[in-house]
């Protein structure tokens, strides 16, 4: 079980983080182009799931898998958008995910002279981020 | 999982209440002596607010993950009243939604920390003391994208009163050129 990489995009959908662990494969096409396909799958799955709900209600993405990767996602009501891959069988990762938002607002939204418009740089958060993935159970 | 029962406390870090109080006072003394006008004051407030409800949103969130999607007006004034005002003011308020439309709600706080020492002089009698608040108010739920008014009814010396004016659900962003 592992963890690949994470996305965090602001509310106007830019990514202001990306982080890779265990990502094997390079990727094929740009970093912006691949930020663009991610922020576009989400919206797309978004609005199918709330199409194709026979439930009324706002209906929420939490995650989808391949035989290979689970893609985790959470959003916060403020529209942050919180985007995980890793092993199909890795758990705890909506708690992982709550985590990271927290180390969020403790490092970057408290902090007054920091924007949260654009790559976050804070080294502070990067630091935290990396312990708290490292040294979660699903990180082998 | 044990894991998750630990984080789910948050930390509460306390300060002195005096000397918050006593902070902001400084603060508005401060904007008398800067600027011309009461209402330029008012404005001022209004916009130190702003800036952070902005922030304070995700904070609030952050820490208490039960805090479910508010569908009318009603639970939006509980959730302010109950879990936002207790967080950061340390006060709760009362909701008072008689002789109003369904999407307008006022908020009385009996206790107001800002206002405890404080007695306005007449010549300031356009000054809105805790305009801070409303300004809060209004830049949280533009965070959450909610639009509204938030005016401050009554201050000093009665209990502080603000009235909430729904206006309108603001349209996430979306990238230009996507057909949805």
């Amino acid at each position: 079980m592992t963890l690949y990489n994470l996305y965090i995009f602001n509310s106007k959908g830019e990514c202001i983080c990306y982080k890779e662990w265990r990502r094997e494969n390079k990727r094929e096409i740009t970093q912006e182009g691949e930020f663009k396909l991610i922020y576009g799958l989400i919206l797309s799955l978004r609005s199918f799931a709330q199409r194709i709900s026979t439930k009324d209600g706002q209906q929420y993405i939490k995650f989808f898998t391949t035989s290979g990767y689970k893609m985790n996602y959470m959003e916060t009501a403020t529209g942050l958008k919180f985007v995980l891959n890793s092993d199909p069988d890795a758990i705890g990762i909506p708690e992982l995910l709550r985590s990271i938002y927290s180390i969020f607002v403790e490092t970057v939204v408290k902090n007054p002279l920091v924007t949260t418009e654009s790559t976050i740089e804070s080294q502070l958060f990067h630091s935290r981020l990396d312990s708290i993935v490292k040294s979660h159970h699903s990180f082998v | 999982m044990s894991r998750s029962t630990k984080q789910a406390i948050p930390d509460v870090k306390t300060m002195n209440g005096e000397l918050f109080t006593l902070t902001y006072g400084a603060l508005v003394v401060d904007l008398l002596r800067d600027l011309e006008s009461e209402e330029e004051v008012n404005i001022q407030l209004e916009k130190i607010g702003y800036n952070i409800g902005v922030r304070i949103a995700d904070d609030l969130l952050s820490k208490n993950p039960n805090i479910g999607r508010c569908t009318d007006t009603h639970q939006i004034a509980e959730v302010i009243s109950k879990q936002a005002l207790k967080a950061y003011l340390g006060v709760t308020a009362h909701v008072s939604q008689s002789n109003m439309p369904a999407n307008e709600f006022s908020l009385i706080l009996d206790s107001n920390p800002l206002v405890e020492f404080v007695e306005i002089p007449a010549k300031y009698s356009k000054l809105s003391y805790s305009q801070v608040i409303c300004g809060a108010i209004h830049g949280a739920l533009e965070a959450l994208h909610l639009k509204v008014n938030a005016s401050l009814v009554k201050d000093v010396p009665d209990p502080t009163e603000i009235h909430v004016k729904f206006i309108r659900v603001l349209h996430e962003y979306m990238p230009t050129g996507d057909e949805d």
